[in-house]
């Protein structure tokens, strides 16, 4: 007998109801722990990333989150609010984490070949114009473009968060986006 | 912005573009197995440990003896200059089993102060191994002491497994606290009051976890405050500085909707001057003098929630007269409360064990639900309940299988949870084994009528070095975990943990086998076996 592998895991949400997986999670089964991990761990690393904006601390984020959802998943009373949840942790670790880094600006990028091609080039915003616009921006402002435009959540979702109102979130937002409006160019 | 901003679709889709480079791919087994392996044991042995009687502290401190457990190895000095613990007895009676404790240092709580309202105000979490919902303590330290300063006591407490969280001791001195109408007074409260809602409502507390605020001397007579208030402290203060102009609320908390409710009450030579005016040998009489509407509001808070357990420490030789708290006990009391003053020989600096104790006895009532009166099922009756068992996964660890077993188990069980067990082992269930650094643990479920049951953990070459109550719904009563010596034939030592379970309840079990002197590599010939309920509890797994 050697170690399992855990066949079908990606199929998390089509194998089993999330109620299932979490419930079995919730009492220590650690398989079920696991399918959760492979369902979300790309959507965290993605949020926290978006706040970190390096790769290294968007893992030790991720991995820091991990570990408190293991012991807190509990607290999780409602399976669709899982992932909420599980962003939100995230982002409160990767702020952490970016705040104990002391706030550095990350590394203006020198205007070059882009990393990526866009399916229109006329239309698109550089990769090193928006890595520079997001470096300038504050860890929070990070935060609610991550939650935002990474995690797909609204502002009734991103509220709890950051500790702000849903109305402030949207104004927060509306604000940001004129400024990155103004930096990348379109006015 | 609008919802079809052309700019705001670019932005979008260029955003995703960027955060693609995020590294995604993950071995989602070895995160959970480390989540779960580090959360319950950490990195060495004795890693376990829920709140423990006082009883079963000393049977554990008689199994330490008898085990040998011991992080220096007999005949072995310490290297000259080297850094080592030589805990005194009263440290053991309050750490013999310490668990890891996780720290999570600058959580923002909240936001404001009247003189910045951009300030961010932090506070650092402990947090023990225990699961469910653990028992939550909030402490303030004192006047101007920062909490990295005051790490001694969370980590004790989170020892004990408690989550602790702690926020840097208040600033204003008295005379400024209560200066402008007292904006400085309500700046410190408030602040406090977020830290209970943190820990009642962000992701890192529970709403329905006891929660016991503690404070140090200055930070006892705010924390003080925040508990006698409770959920009223909201509007208890709006109504004041309604009524008397000012002073405006300045902290805006991270978790604004949580509750401000507090169990338990645990003030630490605290300044309870402030409730008691006239009453205080102390200057309390300055409170009266200048700020006699504060004053007045603050003492109408004592009985607004009677509910709330109240244990004061005061030392018999304190710059702080013992009439203060012996005043402030005194008022309680009359007011309904459950309260007790414990007077220490000593000044203003409180024997910690004292202090662990005091916290941990008063959170332990407030964790355990009342049980229902059921005698345990005897052993030799047939049982009735089942053990189902998590997915089984067996794990290998350098070509040597640590295979765990569960005896006795109903056939019917055995069929649901172990159908993949050749006849050879038709008869056990096998649970997960987890091999992580130094550490083997197991874990699986069971659903059991009420009881006590024994469950016996051997570990075949190695000594069974520790044993933890497993975690029912985070909570276990006293006495229900015993340690035994007796060999059992077998070449080492057999360890006994018997617990008790409520119907339907979830059980962890788990076993801390590997000495943290013990070279890892030894682990690899280390067949383990965990045995749970039998009622044949002899039975050999081979």
């Amino acid at each position: 007998m050697g170690t399992k592998s855990l066949s079908g895991m990606t199929g998390f949400a089509a194998a089993e109801s999330n109620a299932a997986v979490l419930e079995q999670a919730v009492a220590g089964d650690e398989v079920a722990f696991a399918r959760i991990v492979a369902a979300y761990h790309a959507d965290l690393v993605r949020v926290a990333y978006g706040i970190c904006g390096e790769r290294d601390l968007a893992l030790d984020a991720v991995q820091a989150a991990w570990l408190i959802a293991w012991r807190k998943l509990g607290h999780v009373r409602q399976p669709d609010r899982l992932r909420s949840w599980l962003v939100a942790v995230t982002a409160n670790e990767a702020r952490r984490i970016v705040r104990k880094r002391g706030r550095r600006r990350l590394v203006e990028l020198a205007a070059g070949k882009p990393e990526h091609s866009d399916p229109d080039p006329t239309d698109a915003i550089s990769r090193v114009d928006l890595g520079n616009a997001l470096g300038r921006l504050k860890p929070e402002e990070r935060s609610l473009i991550a939650l935002r435009y990474g995690a797909d959540l609204d502002s009734t979702e991103i509220g709890p968060i950051l500790g702000l109102t849903a109305s402030g979130v949207r104004a927060r937002l509306a604000r940001l986006m004129t400024r990155l409006r103004k930096e990348l160019g379109d006015d | 912005m609008t919802e079809h901003d052309p700019f705001e679709a670019r932005f979008r889709r260029a955003y995703r573009l960027y955060l693609d480079e995020a590294p995604t791919e993950v071995d989602a087994l070895a995160v959970a197995r480390r989540a779960a392996a580090q959360r319950r044991f950490g990195s060495g042995a004795w890693r376990w440990m829920p709140a423990f009687s006082a009883g079963v502290i000393a049977t554990l401190l008689v199994g330490v003896l008898i085990f040998g457990v011991s992080t220096v190895q007999p005949g072995v000095q310490p290297a000259p200059g080297a850094v080592t613990s030589s805990p005194s007895p009263e440290v053991l009676a309050t750490s013999v089993a310490p668990v890891e404790v996780a720290v999570i240092e600058d959580l923002v709580y909240a936001t404001g102060s009247h003189t910045d309202d951009t300030t961010e105000l932090e506070l650092d979490l402990y947090s023990g191994a225990r699961l469910g919902d653990t028992p939550i303590i909030v402490h303030v330290p004192g006047h101007n002491q920062s909490r990295k300063s005051a790490t001694v006591l969370p980590q004790a407490l989170a020892e004990h497994g408690a989550t602790v969280l702690v926020v840097d001791g208040s600033r204003p001195e008295p005379e400024a606290a209560i200066a402008d109408d007292g904006r400085g007074f309500r700046e410190l409260v408030e602040s406090v009051a977020c830290a209970v809602r943190f820990a009642r409502g962000s992701e890192y507390g529970s709403e329905t976890a006891p929660l016991v605020l503690s404070g140090y001397s200055y930070g006892g007579g705010s924390a003080a405050h925040v508990a006698l208030a409770g959920e009223s402290f909201a509007s208890l203060w709006e109504e004041y500085g309604e009524s008397t102009g000012g002073p405006p609320s300045v902290i805006e908390c991270t978790v604004g909707e949580a509750s401000t409710r507090v169990d338990g009450l645990v003030g630490i030579v605290g300044t309870y001057d402030i409730f008691i005016g006239e009453e205080s040998r102390w200057d309390g009489a300055y409170w009266l003098e200048h700020a006699p509407e504060l004053q007045q509001m603050l003492q109408s808070t004592i009985g607004m929630h009677p509910e709330l357990k109240v244990r004061l420490l005061a030392g018999d030789s304190d710059w702080l007269p013992i009439e203060v708290p012996a005043t402030f006990e005194a008022l309680a009391t009359e007011a309904g409360y459950d309260v007790a003053l414990t007077e220490f020989a000593g000044g203003h600096i409180v024997p910690m064990e004292l202090t662990v104790t005091t916290i941990m006895d008063l959170v332990d009532p407030l964790a355990v639900a009342p049980r229902a009166a059921t005698d345990p099922a005897p052993l030799s009756e047939p049982t009735t309940g089942t053990i189902t068992l998590g997915i089984t996964d067996l794990v290998e660890m350098e070509g040597q299988e640590l295979v765990g077993y569960i005896l006795g188990s109903d056939e019917e069980a055995q069929d649901e949870a172990a159908p993949e067990e050749d006849a050879a082992t038709s008869n056990r269930e096998v649970v997960r084994i987890v091999v992580g650094d130094g550490v083997v643990s197991a874990s699986g479920r069971a659903e059991l009528p009420p009881g006590t049951y024994p469950l016996w953990v051997f570990a075949g070459e190695s000594r069974c070095e520790s044993l933890g109550r497993p975690m029912c719904g985070g909570q276990a009563s006293e006495g229900d975990a015993k340690v035994s010596s007796e060999p059992m034939g077998y070449p080492d030592y057999l360890c006994m943990l018997s617990f008790d379970l409520e119907a339907g309840e979830h059980i962890r079990i788990g076993l801390s086998g590997l000495p943290p002197n013990l070279d890892p590599q030894s682990t690899k010939t280390v067949p383990c076996w965990v045995s749970s309920w039998a009622r044949e509890p002899w039975k050999q797994p081979h």
